[in-house]
């Protein structure tokens, strides 16, 4: 069974299309990751499942239920963007409006609290939370109503590192209770791990969707290598003029991270061509196939 | 629907700026409502054209507040825009309240911001009405129905000028130079048109309040006052309707 089935959605903005034609399907019970640079659809496709927009064509279905979509929702979790909350309300009465709007009862504020570790600052003013804060008090309202989905749209967007652990081993919790979780992110090592499905979007348009292993297989067309040498500023140059060889990014410790096509660029062929303009490597490391040369060999 | 009021009333319960302005309305009434009673004992021009003795006192109090009403409606507007930029009415929705729902919890907060400006005024009245030299009548009361249709009116304009325009400095720059200044010249270029240029969307419901002296002029012009009323009632119902058609299809 699916919890989520879009046909063929369709989003316009005056001139811009942000969404053409997506029709993906979510089953229950899965880890659905959605990926894809900025400015791809990822967060406009999830507002129309949200009603939060309204698509130009094309339709959703949510747990194959004939109720009205609204009634649907409450059995939804939902973190879109950023966390919305009224300013001026403490932790908990927010949490109570978000209980009075799904429906269950104001019982469930404190176990959620309690369940994100804000049960200390739970008469404290919304706007006085730090940004980790916030997030967790928008996952612990996603989290009132037992939710069957949990749809989570960069939720460690902003955050400082102890945050993202944070929200990881809380996204880790949900996962284990068996909701299916719909996690939007273009964190591509988190998704990798993390997810059993995933979609891949570019300018609105869907690449490639499935299981995650299945998806890999289907584009085993990439592989990356991590390649440092003494200056990585020209290393980076170099390695970006190469035939077949594109560079994704150069780390803050020089190691510059490349995806080329198996069978037309080696580790020997990058060495000797390195070597030949005046740099020497200390390093070379195949990566191999995975979601991220996945990723940007569909996206580039 | 009381689900629904209630969720507004936990939006707003410890919204101060809302609240503030709620105690200013009542303050403001009680305050030039006996203002304008003390100088009308001291010019008679003045108690002619607003009597604080009954029945009289019904009309020259609702009349009052209908200016007044500006206070709530700018409370309401706060409260609306302000869940555009925090993204709250958005959320609302994507928690499980449906669009209709959402809108109707905001109509059912001006129709309790029109009950509670009906009720003031009805206390204002009651108060401030000179029983002294003319007994308590309930004679002339109905003037404060036709000020709840005038709240349920100018306010659900400024329901519906927020969730077109999402932000409150324009709503209220616009909803005031509707009110102040376009639907006058409006009402002076129509009424080549007859008796039919009463009958703008705010003038309808305001007509049913003004005082004696202006109702010369609109007798005048043939209309009577169950034609306001139902002009009145009519544009309620355009209004909010309006209300759910903008907000089925708004992109939150």
């Amino acid at each position: 069974m699916n919890v989520l089935t879009t046909n063929g959605i369709t989003k316009r903005y005056a001139s811009v299309t942000a969404l053409k034609g997506v029709s993906i399907a979510v089953p229950a019970g899965s880890v659905y990751g959605i990926l894809g640079p900025n400015g791809s659809g990822k967060t406009t496709l999830l507002g129309i499942v949200t009603d939060a927009l309204k698509a130009t064509t094309g339709s959703y279905r949510l747990f194959d239920e004939t109720r009205k979509p609204h009634e649907v929702r409450r059995k939804m979790g939902v973190l879109l963007e950023t966390p919305n909350f009224y300013p001026y309300l403490s932790a908990r009465h927010n949490l109570e409006i978000v209980a009075r709007v799904k429906r269950v009862s104001t019982k469930s504020v404190r176990e959620a609290l309690e369940q994100v570790g804000l049960s200390d600052r739970q008469h404290d003013k919304f706007k006085t939370f730090s940004l980790g804060m916030k997030q967790r008090l928008a996952i612990a309202a996603a989290l009132l109503n037992d939710p069957r989905v949990v749809i989570l749209d960069e939720p460690t967007n902003g955050l400082d590192p102890e945050g993202i652990s944070e929200i990881r081993q809380i996204i880790k919790q949900i996962a284990a209770r068996g909701c299916t979780v719909i996690l939007a992110s273009h964190l591509l090592d988190e998704v990798e791990k993390v997810c059993t499905h995933v979609a891949i979007l570019r300018k609105g348009v869907l690449l490639a969707e499935g299981e995650m292993k299945e998806v890999l297989a289907r584009h085993d067309e990439a592989t990356t290598m991590e390649v440092a040498g003494d200056d990585a500023e020209k290393l980076a140059r170099v390695l970006g003029e190469m035939e077949g060889v594109a560079v994704i990014e150069v780390t803050a410790e020089g190691v510059a991270i490349i995806a080329c096509r198996p069978g037309e660029v080696t580790a020997k062929e990058v060495n000797r061509y390195c070597f030949g303009r005046g740099i020497v490597l200390e390093r070379l490391v195949t990566k191999g196939h995975n979601l991220e040369s996945t990723f940007l060999e569909l996206t580039k | 629907m009381i689900h629904l009021i209630y969720i507004e009333i936990l939006k707003l319960r410890r919204n101060i700026p809302f609240l503030i302005l709620l105690a200013l309305f009542a303050v403001s009434a009680f305050g030039i409502c006996h203002l304008v009673k003390g100088m009308g004992e001291e010019q008679s021009q003045i108690q002619h054209i607003l009597p604080f003795t009954f029945p009289g006192a019904w009309h020259s109090v609702s009349f009052i507040m209908s200016f007044l009403l500006a206070i709530p409606a700018l409370a309401l507007i706060m409260h609306t825009c302000a869940e555009y930029t925090y993204r709250t009415n958005r959320q609302n929705v994507i928690n499980g309240l449906s669009r209709d729902q959402y809108v109707t919890g905001k109509a059912l907060l001006v129709v309790l911001l029109s009950l509670l400006s009906s009720l003031l005024a009805f206390a204002v009245t009651a108060l401030v009405g000179d029983d002294v030299t003319t007994p308590f009548s309930f004679a002339g009361i109905k003037y404060i129905v036709y000020l709840f249709l005038h709240a349920m009116m100018f306010l659900g304009a400024a329901l519906l000028l927020s969730l077109l325009l999402r932000r409150s400095a324009i709503t209220i720059a616009i909803l005031a130079i509707y009110a102040l200044l376009a639907e006058n010249v409006l009402e002076r270029f129509t009424r080549d048109l007859g008796s039919w240029g009463h009958l703008l969307p705010l003038a309808s419901s305001e007509h049913l309040l003004e005082l004696p002296a202006y109702r010369i002029v609109r007798a005048d012009a043939g209309l009577s006052e169950q034609v306001f009323i139902i002009a009145a009632i009519a544009y309620v119902v355009v209004c909010y309707a309006a209300c759910y058609w903008k907000y089925r299809r708004q992109n939150l």
